[in-house]
């Protein structure tokens, strides 16, 4: 797992080692909802975006 | 198509993984094939650019996914799906539309272009109706309406939305399935399967995305066949088919073209991700 700052409260996210970039995950400590991102080889978190109109299958 | 069993190379473009994305990814390196993770929302996709032998679709933004599809096919690369059945996919109307014209059944349907035309509409519907919108998935927007006073706030609400496609209605004839549907996964030209979708308590729509549990469909003569026909109508090669139960018979509902199937392996046992990656490499050796 590799621990990382949540942008919304800032405390720590455990995110699985093979997260991908754009992953979407939910911080259960403050209901965020997180996206994976990765700047300069390293793997951080942004508030993710909400569902848009043409999302889904 | 180039390349050979050894050497495929296969481009995944996504925005947001699922588990779906990252079975399939998971999948296709079994087969040794080699794996291009591409994230449309922050790589360019450069047109007439070949990146692979053949390029898997899997945005949950439909627009993305046709113009990523598009973008790819620019180049000569071989998409699944291509663009122009993600389209016709990803529009209700012209999901509808095709299925229609070549005699397969649909709900009874009824598409209104704004609240006037809805209002008119609805007059030949008896209660319950269904109204939604073109595009969308998980059930958002959809509402059966069995009541003139919420069917005259859902025709305002929906008028305040600034998308064209979210102001245009379709209307349908509800088909009560006692609380499910049929969902078919369809990889090349082999149905894989069938499962119910079971809605929960108090929800009538059927989308798993909303809690409802995927059952064992066993497949018979005629379903198969209405999934293969829908199937065949937007040139999926890889497309989940949504169905109704009712009056003895089957309604297509819709197509998807980016489909999700955790629910579908739940309830099969089908690996449909190896069925994904097994249909690719024959596709490269074509």
């Amino acid at each position: 797992m590799v621990k990382l700052i949540c942008p919304l409260c800032s405390s720590t996210v455990e995110i699985p080692d093979d997260a991908l970039d754009g992953e979407l995950f939910e911080h259960d400590a403050c209901g965020a909802q997180v996206e994976v991102y990765v700047e300069e080889g390293k793997k951080k978190l942004r508030l993710a975006e909400g569902i848009s109109e043409d999302w889904g299958e | 198509m180039n390349g050979s069993a050894d050497t495929v190379n296969v481009e995944l473009l996504y925005d947001y993984p699922r588990l779906e994305e990252k079975l399939i990814m998971e999948r296709l390196k079994r087969y040794d094939m080699r794996v291009m993770m591409t994230n449309v929302n922050n790589r360019p996709l450069q047109l007439g650019e070949k990146a692979s032998d053949i390029s898997l679709i899997r945005t949950i933004s439909m627009y993305k996914a046709i113009y990523a599809a598009a973008v790819r096919e620019s180049g000569g690369t071989y998409t699944v799906n291509n663009s122009e059945t993600i389209l016709l996919c990803g529009d209700k109307i012209l999901t509808l539309s095709r299925i229609k014209k070549v005699g397969l059944n649909i709900p009874r349907s009824v598409v209104a272009m704004g609240k006037e035309s809805a209002e008119a509409a609805q007059k030949s519907f008896k209660k319950p109706f269904v109204d939604k919108p073109p595009i969308g998935s998980w059930g958002r927007l959809v509402t059966l309406i069995s009541d003139p006073i919420v069917w005259r706030s859902i025709l305002e609400h929906r008028e305040m939305l600034s998308s064209q496609q979210l102001r245009v209605h379709i209307l349908q004839d509800y088909i009560e399935g006692e609380g499910r549907d049929i969902r078919a996964i369809v990889v090349g030209e082999n149905v894989l399967g069938a499962i119910y979708r079971v809605s929960t308590a108090g929800e009538w729509r059927s989308n798993i995305a909303l809690g409802s549990k995927p059952a064992y469909k066993k497949m018979d003569p005629e379903l198969k066949e209405a999934i293969i026909k829908a199937a065949e109508v937007v040139n999926g090669a890889f497309v989940s088919v949504d169905l109704l139960e009712g009056d003895g018979t089957y309604y297509v509902n819709e197509v998807n073209g980016v489909p999700e199937f955790k629910g579908f392996m739940e309830a099969t046992g089908i690996d449909v991700a190896d069925e994904v990656a097994k249909f690719v490499r024959s596709e490269v050796r074509k």
